[in-house]
């Protein structure tokens, strides 16, 4: 596992990178499944999901940003912080 | 201004990038970043003001350098998101383990 500080479209930006020996496929479920999240996640996270979906997990507000399955996961939660896989 | 302040603009983080592979001249600066040389000089300012760069004159040239205190006090602030995650994606793993159908 690596963490890195970066600048991502000038916001300073905490990139943590970690490879999984799953497929894809196994590790999208993981990642977008809301019975999935559940088993691993801090926080139940009641979604679709869908691109520019709202939701609120764990008592705060957050929204998709971007959705590429089975690729890119993106979106902010918890004040004004961006969470993406 | 803070460190955290000083950070928080574009080209002096684009800077602070650049120094981290060594030294650099302003002008060496000035030429990779693209801004006019009293726009790098104005960011040099504030970076040694706030003690995240310093300078070191070598007869006519002056090498400006990383200084690491003020970037280590950054660093520990992001520490708990840093550990946040290694300890969900940890889980993740592990999830994927126990469950890998």
């Amino acid at each position: 596992m690596t963490a890195t500080q970066q600048t991502v479209d000038g916001r300073p930006t905490l990139r943590i990178e970690r490879r999984l020996r799953h497929s894809v496929e196994r590790v999208w479920r993981a990642v977008t499944a809301p019975e999935e999240l559940a088993r691993w996640f801090v926080a139940e996270v009641p979604w679709a999901p869908e691109a520019g979906e709202e939701f609120e997990a764990g008592g705060e507000r957050g929204r998709i940003t971007a959705l590429e399955p089975p690729h890119v996961l993106a979106w902010t939660w918890a004040t004004s912080g961006t969470g993406s896989i | 201004m803070t460190a955290y302040s000083a950070l928080a603009e574009p080209s002096r983080r684009e800077i602070l990038d650049l120094l981290r592979d060594g030294e650099r001249t302003a002008g060496d600066l000035v030429t990779r970043i693209g801004l006019s040389q009293p726009g790098v000089s104005k960011h040099l300012k504030v970076l040694r003001e706030t003690g995240l760069v310093e300078v070191r004159p070598e007869g006519k040239r002056r090498w400006y350098g990383l200084r690491a205190e003020p970037l280590a006090e950054v660093a520990d602030w992001l520490e708990p998101y840093r550990r946040h995650w290694s300890g969900r994606l940890d889980a993740l793993e592990q999830h994927l383990e126990e469950n890998p159908t």
